[in-house]
């Protein structure tokens, strides 16, 4: 091996040194760190409460840097005045709870495994570079807001070692007990409605053939009504019967005593009722309609006669009503003795209430 | 204009001319001087010489107001720039500079050294930093990081980032055009970049100062009943700017009468038979998120989930926002006095 020795003068340091200057040059890019490592894009941490001294759940959102190094965990400083819970407490989700758009679940996340002073860990797996992540910390035990005022905090990407990649840092502002809250009360009013189907019912001639039944379609009461607690329906008559003016003759209901009485009246044997269905509970409604035992008219002929000095419960429910409907016939019979007249009438009354 | 400067070497004699300056079409002499010898400006690939025989060379001397760099051609030296720092929008980690030429060529570069913290601004001590070319500080000055006027944002100017937060800022500028031509930095200009910012108000009475958190529904089945409306203050200097979140419970409940609570939906409760929602009716400098931009009875769901109500990308100062809930009860819907909800309003920015 030749080796050639090398003679330096002045000139050749100077020239050597001037060299040397130049061709450093060339790595100044590279001596010089990149300003966009070490900074994250975007620093977001959200508390889901910002009332004072609140025990509350929150998310933390970091984009990394366009030359990020390999992530192993992500060390987020809360605030200095607010209180932390234990490592333990800090469990996490990557449910998407109103992130960031473009957001994706931070990868490998898990609950934290170090709590120190204002500083939680997680870990955290390699994140891409330029890449918005986010997490919920879930447990409202983890972290307890500061007093009213403003705070600042950091999120920083760490190494294995652990050394830091990048970092973050933000602002929360917390506000008095409650004022990040707003109490809503409403009153839903009480609602009653009762409509007939019709206000008059003829029953047309009577014959000791048969017995004579409301036509179709019939009476009916529709009731509406927001009573939690059901609804009543009563009604009352104006003659204990029907009533002929010019007759000076009434073909009597079966109020007994004002009680009324449930009979099923048959051909030939003079007689005056109501009889009442449930024929629908309504859509959605919450109660069960039923009829009184003494206006059951569930059988053909059959009812109660209604009184004409108080009212008597004909149907009643155990809960709110949808449009319930109760359909209702009035059944004549008359005999061989009954007066002849063409002006028999009743004037029945039904009434409803809610029980609120 | 391409400036030029000359000697006029040997052989001419220690005798100046006051005539018109030597020119052609394209060019002109605006200096040029006699010397026993030497060259100005020469250069190969790898070299530059800047020597003239005969002329004085020694240290640079200054005083506080002149300086004097001996050995340099005053004629080739670009002129010193000023430069002007600025915080204009409460900028936390950022400044905004503008560099005045002071009649440099367009093609002139400029360097821009900075100093942190120091109310003095005294380059002579202390940690020096520089703008690189990517408009953040470096602790180097690179000759990538001599940039042009208009790469410095020209008369516009431009943003060096990256700074922290309530820190102050000195900034002076020195130009270059070609070799041996680098100025003295100018004077310095300072700045203070603020902390990072982020305020809100949510109130149901007139104002913020007023205060209020609480808003009353009165239905009736049926009809649709509305709510006073619910202000929202929020304000922050995030680069990205920010949201404003809400959940709620997510129904009007009632505990006298539990079985059918008034859930929240994104529904129109003018068809609609029964439903409960919150609908933004006047914004300023933020986005209405989905589904909360509706109109008439459109209203948005109230989740128990965190949902974004507003929004902004940018710095944002949106004051006097109203929100306003709706509900609809319908026949089957309890009557009661004690329906509630909570709705929990927050907000968060994107530094």
């Amino acid at each position: 091996m030749n080796i050639q020795k090398l003679h330096l003068t002045k000139a050749r340091i100077a020239g050597l040194a001037f060299g040397i200057t130049l061709a450093m040059q060339a790595f100044v890019p590279f001596l010089v760190p990149s300003a966009s490592a070490g900074t994250l894009l975007n620093t977001l941490v959200r508390f889901d409460r910002l009332a004072q001294s609140q025990q509350t759940t929150g998310t933390v959102c970091a984009k990394t840097s366009a030359v990020n190094g390999t992530e192993a965990s992500v060390k987020v400083t809360f605030p200095t005045g607010f209180t932390l819970g234990t490592a333990a407490n800090f469990t996490i989700d990557t449910t998407n709870t109103g992130w960031p758009t473009g957001a994706t679940a931070w990868l490998g996340i898990n609950t934290a495994t170090n709590v120190t002073s204002q500083d939680v860990t997680f870990p955290s797996s390699d994140l891409a570079t330029s890449t918005l992540y986010c997490f919920n910390w879930a447990n409202t035990a983890a972290v307890q807001t500061g007093t009213a005022g403003s705070y600042s905090g950091s999120v920083t990407t760490q190494t294995s070692t652990p050394t830091a990649i990048d970092s973050g840092s933000y602002a929360v502002t917390t506000v008095g007990a409650g004022a990040d809250q707003v109490t809503v009360d409403a009153t839903v009013n009480p609602t009653y409605s009762m409509t007939l189907n019709t206000a008059t019912d003829h029953l047309g001639v009577l014959t000791t053939g048969s017995v004579s039944t409301s036509p179709s379609p019939f009476i009916t009461a529709t009731v509406s009504t927001n009573a939690a607690n059901g609804w009543y329906l009563w009604g009352k008559d104006s003659s204990h019967g029907l009533n002929s003016s010019t007759a000076s003759y009434t073909i009597g209901s079966n109020c007994s005593g004002n009680t009324g009485s449930n009979s099923t009246l048959s051909n030939g044997a003079e007689g005056y009722n109501l009889g009442a269905v449930a024929t629908a509970q309504g859509s959605g409604s919450a109660g069960t309609t039923s009829i009184a035992a003494v206006f059951n008219g569930s059988s053909a002929g059959q009812g109660g006669g209604l009184c004409s000095t108080a009212y008597q419960t004909v149907a009643s429910s155990t809960g709110t009503a949808n449009q319930a409907i109760v359909t209702m016939k009035n059944n004549a019979a008359i005999s061989g003795v009954t007066k002849p007249a063409t002006d028999y009438q009743d004037l029945e009354t039904f009434v409803g209430a809610g029980l609120f | 204009m391409l400036k030029l400067a000359a000697g006029i070497m040997a052989g001419l004699g220690p005798f100046g001319f006051f005539a018109a300056l030597p020119s052609t079409t394209n060019y002109q002499l605006n200096s040029y001087g006699f010397g026993s010898g030497g060259t100005a400006g020469s250069s190969t690939s790898n070299y530059s010489l800047e020597g003239i025989s005969g002329e004085v060379s020694s240290q640079s001397d200054a005083t506080t107001t002149y300086t004097l760099k001996p050995g340099f051609i005053e004629t080739q030296q670009a002129n010193v720039p000023t430069v002007n720092l600025t915080n204009p929008s409460n900028y936390y980690d950022k400044l905004h500079f503008v560099i005045d030429q002071q009649n440099n060529p367009s093609d002139a570069l400029y360097a821009l050294q900075v100093k942190v913290n120091d109310v003095a601004c005294d380059f002579t001590s202390g940690t020096i930093m520089y703008v690189k070319s990517d408009a953040t500080l470096g602790s180097t000055l690179a000759t990538a990081d001599y940039q042009t006027y208009a790469a410095w944002g020209g008369s516009g100017g431009t943003d060096t980032i990256g700074l922290a937060s309530s820190t102050t800022y000195c900034i002076r500028a020195k130009a270059t055009q070609g070799k041996f031509t680098e100025s003295a930095y100018g004077p310095s200009s300072t700045a203070a970049t603020v902390g990072q910012q982020i305020s809100f108000c949510l109130y149901t009475n007139a104002n913020c100062g007023l205060g209020g958190h609480s808003e009353n529904l009165d239905l009736l089945a049926g009809s649709v009943a509305t709510s006073g409306s619910i202000g929202l203050d929020f304000a922050t200097n995030a680069n990205a700017g920010g949201s404003v979140y809400i959940y709620s419970t997510g129904a009007l409940t009632s505990t006298s009468r539990p079985g059918t609570p008034i859930n929240s939906a994104s529904a129109d409760l003018g068809s609609a038979a029964k439903g409960y929602g919150a609908q933004v009716t006047s914004a300023s400098s933020v986005t209405i998120n989905s589904p909360f931009d509706g109109t008439g009875n459109n209203v948005g769901l109230l989740s128990t989930t965190v949902q974004t109500l507003l929004s902004a990308a940018a710095p944002v100062t949106s004051s006097g926002n109203r929100i306003q809930l709706q509900a609809k009860s319908d026949n089957i819907t309890n009557a009661a006095s004690d329906y509630s909800d909570t709705i929990t309003i927050v907000a968060a920015a994107s530094f």
